[in-house]
């Protein structure tokens, strides 16, 4: 019986030794840091609840969070209502199928700073394809990603074409696991496919739809790559995201202490936020 | 079989575990020569190979002290490369990528040397340093911790084609002259309803360095040579001169004199733009990629109309610093003068095309083939003496950051006034010294 429990932790001590080196104590450090300030270099100074009384009172970041908010506000609706289109156009039987499958997942294993410095270019208010594309519809350029009002929905679009392709995967499998006798009878009874699509997909689909929805807003409030590269949080701080205002305090201005304060507000809020989703979520479906 | 055993008897497998542990972390350091200095330098192809040339002289010489030198990790700047290295205590001995801007921080958390203590430094310093520049590399307690050596001094590049086309004449000395060649260099050249041809372009990035080229360059010509902060430390740029810099740049903007727009690659270079903003190294980069046809030219910064002096830019210095952790600090210190010696500025001067911060650089006579051969360097050096470093704050980052946001909100978007900006600018700056202090 010893033996065994010996052997039992041998096989578990990897995963342990990671969690408590790699998780565990990171999340305490970090704690540990909400009532310190800490230039890396200095140090430690303990200021007690002076990093959350700076938290409260700091307009950037209740910026940072009506910038996220919004980006989030954009981004989930266009991005499931994108991925369940493409999920049942992709599961007709349609020639080259596969291909498009393939296609339309393609950007998610694209490297992020790839996929934002070929949508900067897209975006050029003066040379870009977009911008051409509406000059030679006799339309006006639109300044994608220099003016404060187009940036983030900008952003939102470019993040929703990088992502779509998980997310399609996920509702194709939901897709293909709805029994086929509902559409059936739904068929016999006379109705549309947009009957069918209201009143046995989506509901069939409700725990992928949840899925969906929280993997969406968890990957939403870490924004980071899009705006870093393409703006770097302008213009006029308009796509200043949370985590790159985590990152501007702490690896510009290394404060460490308010870099950790404003990552743990940011996991209660993640928190809240996915608690309330899934209420509403399975309270309405 | 063997694995099967060695699965179910955990204590042979830990003492194989252990053994590689401990042999990936031996040192390998008996494979190689036996160095006792270590050396990072910028990490530009131009300066790892001044590096390399520097280093190899001294090692032929100093045989019983050889230096390893390595050019900085790649990083997203030197200084968190720097800050890294200090954390997991891999700082070399010597570096000399320094921008005098985090220096303070270095002086405050002791990781760097205090260097006017050394045997010799005091007739060095006052014999190679130009005497305007004396004071400027001194820490807040009046001691120096970094040796000048280079200065970048920013300049205006302009299209000389562009300018002749357009029967304008450089230099452009005054904000006036600079919007009267606006008002024409800055065209729709295809009438396609478009502009397409600008004065100068700006990066109206935000990241905070961004403004060392742009407002803070503007803002030590438009003043004289004052920086962000006054002797005192106190925030001083809340001037007339911030403002009359702020306003510059916003009807730049405003009258689409600079482009509101990223680009893909040189708008200079591809005639976009008349006028450029930079230093000393892009005269290479021009000659390398320019067009037959392409001439460029320099001038100073532009000034406010009732300016009366001499003209100031800042200096991008970038000086050289001993680590506090060196086992060898009068070794290095000699590496030091060997590198910022004449004969190395020379090579300075060839390899890199950069200037070494030297007094009397242009009456030196091993300097004159250089300067006879690279005429377009001799206006650059010129300037040196007239160059202005960083102020000695540890928040200037992020005091750089907040003007940074202003500056995007009153020059480029134009949301409130220069006025307001600059005002809030140094509100904020103060308050942020106040609280961290």
């Amino acid at each position: 019986m010893l033996h065994q429990t010996r052997t039992g932790w041998f096989f578990a001590s990897p995963y342990i030794i990671f969690f408590l080196l790699f998780s565990a104590y990171p999340i305490i450090f970090s704690l540990n840091l909400v009532f310190h300030r800490w230039n890396i270099i200095s140090p430690m100074e303990f200021v007690g609840l002076e990093n959350i009384r700076y938290l409260i009172n700091d307009p950037l970041f209740w910026k940072s969070i009506k910038n996220t908010l919004w980006f989030l506000f954009i981004h989930i609706p266009l991005q499931v209502v994108v991925a369940l289109v493409l999920a049942n156009t992709l599961n007709e039987k349609i020639r080259g199928v596969m291909f498009f499958r393939a296609s339309f997942f393609l950007p998610v294993v694209i490297s992020g700073v790839v996929v934002t410095i070929l949508w900067k270019n897209l975006y050029s208010t003066e040379t870009g394809l977009l911008n051409n594309i509406l000059t030679l519809a006799g339309l006006r350029k639109v300044p994608w990603l220099t003016d404060p009002t187009w940036a983030m929905p900008s952003i939102a679009i470019m993040a929703t074409w990088k992502n779509v392709g998980l997310y399609t995967v996920l509702f194709l499998s939901g897709v293909q696991g709805i029994p086929r006798y509902l559409y059936e009878a739904a068929k016999l009874e006379g109705a549309s496919k947009f009957q069918q699509f209201i009143h046995i997909t989506i509901p069939m689909l409700n725990p992928v739809l949840i899925m969906v929805v929280i993997l969406s807003t968890i990957g939403g409030f870490n924004l980071f790559i899009e705006p870093y590269m393409m703006t770097g949080g302008g213009p006029v701080n308009s796509t200043l995201s949370i985590v790159l205002y985590i990152y501007k305090q702490a690896f510009s201005f290394f404060k460490m202490g308010y870099a950790a304060t404003i990552g743990f507000a940011l996991a209660l809020i993640i928190f809240s936020v996915t608690l309330i989703q899934r209420q509403l979520i399975e309270k309405n479906y | 079989m063997l694995f099967g055993k060695l699965l179910f008897k955990p204590n042979k497998l830990w003492i194989i575990f252990l053994f590689f542990i401990f042999n990936s972390c031996s040192k390998n350091g008996n494979k190689e020569e036996n160095f006792k200095l270590t050396f990072w330098s910028s990490n530009n192809p131009y300066e790892i190979a001044h590096a390399i040339e520097v280093v190899s002289e001294w090692n032929k010489t100093n045989p019983d002290w050889k230096i390893k030198h390595q050019a900085i990790p790649e990083g997203r700047s030197s200084e968190e490369v720097m800050l890294s290295a200090i954390v997991s205590k891999t700082t070399p001995d010597i570096y000399s990528n320094l921008w005098p801007g985090t220096a303070q921080q270095y002086v405050e958390a002791n990781v760097i040397l205090r260097l006017d203590t050394l045997a010799s430094f005091d007739s060095l310093y006052t014999s190679r340093i130009p005497r305007e520049l004396h004071s400027q590399f001194k820490s807040k307690d009046g001691f120096i911790y970094q040796f000048p050596w280079k200065s970048n001094p920013i300049v205006l590049y302009y299209n000389k084609l562009l300018f002749a086309e357009a029967g304008i004449d450089a230099p452009l000395k005054t904000y006036s002259e600079f919007f009267s060649a606006a008002e024409i260099l800055t065209k729709d050249t295809d009438n396609d309803g478009y502009i397409d041809q600008w004065m100068m372009d700006i990066d109206f990035n935000t990241e905070w360095w961004h403004r060392w080229f742009d407002f803070y360059t503007l803002f030590i010509a438009a003043s004289g040579g004052n920086t962000l902060l006054s002797e005192k430390g106190d925030i001083s740029f809340d001037s007339p001169e911030g403002v009359k810099v702020f306003d510059f740049i916003r009807k730049g903007f405003e009258h689409g004199y600079f482009p509101n727009a990223f680009f893909q690659g040189d708008v200079f270079l591809q005639g976009k733009v008349a006028v450029h903003i930079s230093g000393p190294w892009s005269v290479a980069y021009y000659d390398k990629f320019k067009s037959a046809d392409f001439q460029y030219g320099i001038m100073s910064i532009p000034v406010p109309d009732n300016y009366i002096g001499e003209s100031f830019t800042y200096g991008d210095p970038k000086n050289i610093c001993i680590f506090a952790s060196s086992n060898y600090p009068e070794k290095a210190w000699e590496f030091v003068k060997f590198m910022v010696s004449r004969g190395n500025d020379k090579r300075l001067l060839e390899l890199t095309n950069q200037l070494p911060i030297r007094s009397g650089l242009l009456h030196d006579s091993l300097f004159f083939s250089y300067f006879d051969k690279n005429s377009t360097y001799k206006l650059f050096a010129e300037m040196i003496p007239r160059t202005v470093g960083a102020d000695r704050s540890i928040y200037l980052q992020e005091i750089f950051d907040i003007i940074s946001q202003e500056f995007d909100e009153a020059c480029v978007h134009r949301l409130k006034s220069s006025e307001e900006a600059i005002t809030d600018a140094a509100n904020r700056c103060r308050n942020l010294v106040a609280r961290e202090d």
